[in-house]
């Protein structure tokens, strides 16, 4: 299990855990993140928020909240 | 349902479906804009005809999903449920279908039947993406009709749809999502538990559903509505705090079972459009670059190609429309003719004269926005804004700022945190809007000569400067340097629509002037009421209201050289409109009719004024004005959004503090240079 944001660009994993904080986790899921949903980090950037598509949408989303998200990764 | 019978139907879907583009394509001009009752959301409402039938639309908030995580899924909830249409119109884009799909899982546990508008086909082909409609139809037991609302296709067929729905109800059958197994029982539990006991209109199943899944406007309703049960409700709720994650994975799952044989995505390794521009657009160098390209760009369009329009309109309304007016009120008392023309008249010029600008602002900025651009720049500026403790969302409102302040404080509301929000709000006013732009513009080449441009950068970036550092100080003393979270749709580029972007100008447009245009002609006619009596028409404007009380400020505004009660006045007038400032030193520097700043007697107006100051106190004049409150239309914006005087005060506070400080330090050490 890894943080989101230790996930290279270009790598599929699935999604484990949300952050505790429910408003946020809430905010995720409406947008696609759910526990078991399978994201692909499309750009991940040295102090730039991610790019990940999830559940066919794309998501712009801070280091400080990826950081928060940990994922199983998945092989290609 | 009786034939012919007036329909009321409301327009749902989640943000970049193109719902407003289907919004706008029914309605046209014949469309409404106010609030919600009670509320800060926007509604719009239209009508249009039918098959000789009166259709109402009602557009609902733009929100990812139902579950009271904001204001706008609050108001879309509740009129749902407590004054339902006949039935809900749910524009899905089908390049994010998926996705899409999550509000049109909750939308159909709902009591309102449900026809899905399937958009944007065409942009889902650009990336590879099919999808078949009747496939889906039948999946959802629910109508999909084909759109491509930007070229006015599918819309007849989509209401269509929505008539014969109501003609045939039977034909409904949708196949609503479940909760998984885990959750059944505390469910039925819930429901057990307060049936009979409901708030009246809403479904006992939907209650507790939104309950398990810690709805907090729900759990309240429940709570007043049947205090005794509560204790025992709210035990079980205790125990599975985290059956939202599980309901919101039930309706993905429910949605993958809905696309699975509708839809075909592209092969891995095939780029679209998106990710070829993106590979520039969202690049931490480029993306800057490209982002700081298509703003300056926008401005430099806006001012060479605005500016001579205003000149002509100023000329038009100041001279030609002054002079007649000044004629045909011949033999009428001055202070008639004075009020109305170099009151009324004065004001409208100022006025009419920010069309242009604000027109080529609003079209590039709604061009930008409606090709998907605007959310690039929110991810560019992200880690620029997590200095000041907020994120990329807080950039979309400032750089509507510089159009006008007003609706960039009315964009701080796609951010979603209260405390971002706030520090938002309070850095708007820091831009400089296109009314403080046109005083610089006016007064700097009359002040400093062939250095006007240099002075008007540097007093643009200056304001941007201070709202850099007032932003990370009151992220410091105020949110501890708390920073708030960033999560974003990236939508997919697309073709921007002609329709959208001229309805976005037309409305945008609009509000400036119904807003700022009654107040400017008003204060105008107020001001030189103010300026001119007791003396009375005539007379010797310095032996009036305003002369008086700029007098009484003189020895304050002597520490920044200003102590000439002219150019007080001239501030103080600028709270009303930031243009003011120009059209208030015509009133007193006695240009006579040609007082509305861009005219051809503008420049003999500057020249005189620039004579009277020495350059430190001219620089002085200049800071101030850039940097004094927010004018009243601002304020007002602030106060409603964030319905907060003590927000508000702060606000008008700090920014007359900071205004007089910098006033009183440029003009001491410029003093000092010079």
């Amino acid at each position: 299990m890894t943080p989101l944001t230790d996930m290279p660009s270009g790598a599929r994993g699935r999604v484990a855990s949300l952050p505790e904080q429910h408003g946020l986790a809430k905010r995720m899921c409406a947008l696609g993140l759910t526990p078991g949903s399978e994201v692909c980090v499309l750009q991940n950037r040295a102090k730039c928020p991610l790019i990940v598509e999830v559940h066919g949408a794309r998501l712009a989303l801070g280091r400080g909240q990826a950081d928060r998200v940990t994922v199983e990764p998945v092989g290609d | 349902m009786e034939p012919g019978a007036p329909l009321t139907l409301a327009l749902a879907g989640q943000p970049n479906v193109g719902k407003s583009t289907v919004f706008n394509a029914l309605t046209g001009l014949n469309q409404h804009v106010g609030n919600w009752p009670g509320k800060t959301v926007e509604q719009k409402t239209g009508r249009f005809e039918h098959d000789g039938r009166q259709i109402y639309l009602v557009d609902l908030p733009g929100t990812y999903s139902l579950t009271s995580g904001s204001e706008e899924e609050r108001v879309a909830r509740d009129y749902l449920i407590s004054d339902p249409p006949a039935a809900v119109l749910a524009v899905v884009n089908a390049s994010s279908l998926e996705r899409n799909l999550y509000l049109v899982a909750e939308l159909l546990t709902l009591p309102v039947p449900v026809v899905v508008g399937l958009n944007m086909l065409d942009v889902a082909e650009a990336h590879g993406i099919t999808v078949e409609a009747p496939v889906l139809a039948a999946a959802l037991g629910a109508p999909v009709v084909e759109l491509v609302a930007s070229k006015g296709k599918g819309l007849r067929e989509f209401i269509d749809a929505a008539v014969r729905l109501l003609e045939h109800p039977e034909e409904f059958k949708p196949d609503r999502p479940a909760i998984r197994s885990k959750h059944l029982p505390v469910l039925r539990q819930i429901e057990a538990l307060i049936a009979g006991d409901t708030p009246p209109g809403y479904p006992p199943d939907w209650l507790a559903l939104k309950l398990l899944e810690g709805d907090g406007d729900v759990a309240r309703m429940v709570r007043e509505h049947a205090p005794g049960k509560w204790e025992a409700v709210n035990a079980i709720l205790a125990d599975h705090e985290d059956a939202y994650l599980d309901i919101a994975g039930g309706r993905y799952d429910w949605v993958a079972r809905m696309v699975r044989a509708a839809v075909a995505h592209p092969k891995r390794g095939v780029t679209g459009v998106t990710d070829k521009v993106d590979r520039v657009a969202t690049h931490p160098v480029w993306g800057l670059v490209v982002l700081i390209a298509a703003f300056g760009l926008m401005f430099y369009i806006t001012y060479t190609v605005a500016n001579p329009a205003a000149k002509v309109i100023s000329s038009l309304v100041t001279g030609d429309l002054a002079g007649w007016l000044h004629q045909l009120l011949a033999g009428t008392p001055a202070w008639l003719s004075g009020v109305l023309v170099d009151g009324v008249v004065a004001g409208a010029g100022t006025v009419l004269s920010f069309i242009p600008i604000l027109v080529i602002f609003f079209a590039a900025l709604g061009l930008l926005e409606d090709v998907g651009y605007m959310a690039r720049t929110a991810y560019v500026m992200d880690r620029y804004m997590h200095w000041m403790g907020l994120h990329g969302k807080s950039c979309m409102p400032l750089l509507l700022g510089f159009g006008c302040n007003v609706p960039g404080i009315l964009g701080t509301r796609i951010i979603e945190d209260r405390k971002a929000r706030m520090l938002t709000m309070m850095l708007t006013p820091f831009v400089p809007c296109t009314g403080r732009l046109a005083v610089l513009a006016f007064l700097a080449p009359a002040f400093f000569g062939g250095n006007a441009a240099w002075a008007i950068t540097a007093l643009v970036g200056g304001n941007l400067v201070l709202l850099a550092i007032v932003g990370v100080a009151v992220n410091k003393a105020v949110f501890k340097g708390e920073r708030s979270a960033f999560i974003m749709e990236m939508p997919l580029y697309h073709v921007p629509n002609a329709r959208t972007i001229g309805l976005y100008v037309w409305r945008n447009t609009l509000a400036f002037i119904r807003k700022a245009g009654t107040l400017i002609v008003l204060v105008s006619a107020i001001v030189w009421a103010l300026s001119t009596y007791p003396g009375g028409p005539g007379g010797d404007a310095s032996h009036s209201v305003l002369a008086y009380v700029g007098r009484g400020l003189e020895p304050f505004f002597a520490l920044m050289g200003l102590g000439d009660w002219r150019f007080i006045v001239a501030l103080l007038s600028s709270f009303v409109a930031k243009e003011n400032s120009v059209a208030t030193l015509g009133v007193l520097f006695g240009t006579g009719t040609a007082v509305a700043g861009v005219g051809g007697a503008g420049a003999y107006l500057a020249a005189r004024v620039a004579a009277v100051l020495t350059p430190a106190a001219a620089a002085a004049f200049l800071v101030v004005q850039m940097t004094f409150v927010p004018c009243a239309a601002t304020v007002a914006a602030f106060k409603q959004e964030s319905r907060s005087w003590r927000w508000t005060g702060a606000n008008l506070l700090l920014m007359l503090v900071l205004a007089f400080l910098l006033g009183i330090v440029v003009f001491q050490v410029g003093r000092l240079i010079t």
